[in-house]
């Protein structure tokens, strides 16, 4: 398959992932730019398509939390009050796949899933936003199953908690 | 807030910009610039050079030696018998 047959068709695979992780289009383009040089590199060495696709999903998530760490150490160069933060974040908050009657809440719950550890985000993002099985999660994450549903379990409990505080945050 | 899962179920799928595969191809071709060592190469093209000239000029210089310098050249003692007794 040629590099331009694998981006027609992952193209938006990669670029929707990229957005569950940044939530804006400049940085998900940032993203999908790189994952693709990436897979220019060494797409001749995949032969079946579901390993392709697994391996790309794996090259997106890697990529997206890497953007994600290098654009945190250089905020956090820049030093910025955290309540501002979370303000800014919400008035920042630019997802296009998400309904404008839905984007408060949406921009809520997003906060929230960006302090979970970078495996419970994952899973959360893949199982529940991509719509991926359990087994595909797996594969692309290197992990059992079993492993894959304890992570999911925690990644609600821990949203729960994050929610509620967030939310005695606002209140007060 | 309605539960996180239905919230996140309700997101939409986003095709992404046209434009974007013509910047990746840029991207790509502008980084196969940066990491072609043009400058080793330059350097080896030059050594091939001066290599080539040397050993064309190993080769054309003893068709250009007369004669009469080459017999110069046959050392004293390669092809003549000399007697003591004489």
């Amino acid at each position: 398959m040629n590099f331009e047959s694998i981006y027609l068709k992952h193209s938006s695979l990669v670029y929707n992932v990229a957005l569950q992780y940044v939530q804006n289009k400049e940085d998900a383009e940032e993203i999908t730019q790189d994952v693709f040089v990436k897979v220019y590199d060494k797409h001749k060495n995949f032969k079946g398509d579901s390993a392709l696709k697994t391996w790309i999903y794996r090259i997106t998530v890697n990529t997206a939390l890497d953007y994600i760490k290098a654009k945190n150490r250089k905020k956090r160069a820049a030093f910025k009050n955290s309540d501002d933060t979370a303000l800014e974040f919400i008035g920042d908050f630019d997802h296009p796949g998400v309904l404008l009657e839905n984007k408060e809440n949406m921009a809520q719950l997003f906060m929230a899933i960006n302090e979970l550890p970078e495996n419970q985000r994952t899973v959360l993002i893949l199982l529940k936003v991509d719509d991926l099985s359990q087994k595909e999660v797996a594969e692309i994450l290197e992990k059992s199953p079993k492993a894959v549903e304890s992570i999911f379990q925690r990644a609600k409990t821990n949203l729960k908690k994050i929610i509620t505080q967030n939310e005695g945050l606002h209140i007060k | 807030m309605e539960h996180p899962e239905d919230l996140l179920k309700n997101i939409q799928k986003v095709a992404p910009d046209p434009k974007l595969y013509a910047a990746i191809k840029q991207r790509i071709k502008n980084r196969e610039i940066e990491t072609t060592p043009w400058g080793i190469l330059k350097i080896a093209a030059i050594l091939c050079g001066i290599l080539l000239c040397a050993e064309a000029y190993i080769i054309a210089t003893p068709a250009a030696i007369d004669i009469d310098d080459e017999i110069a050249l046959v050392s004293v003692n390669s092809n003549t018998l000399y007697y003591d007794n004489e």
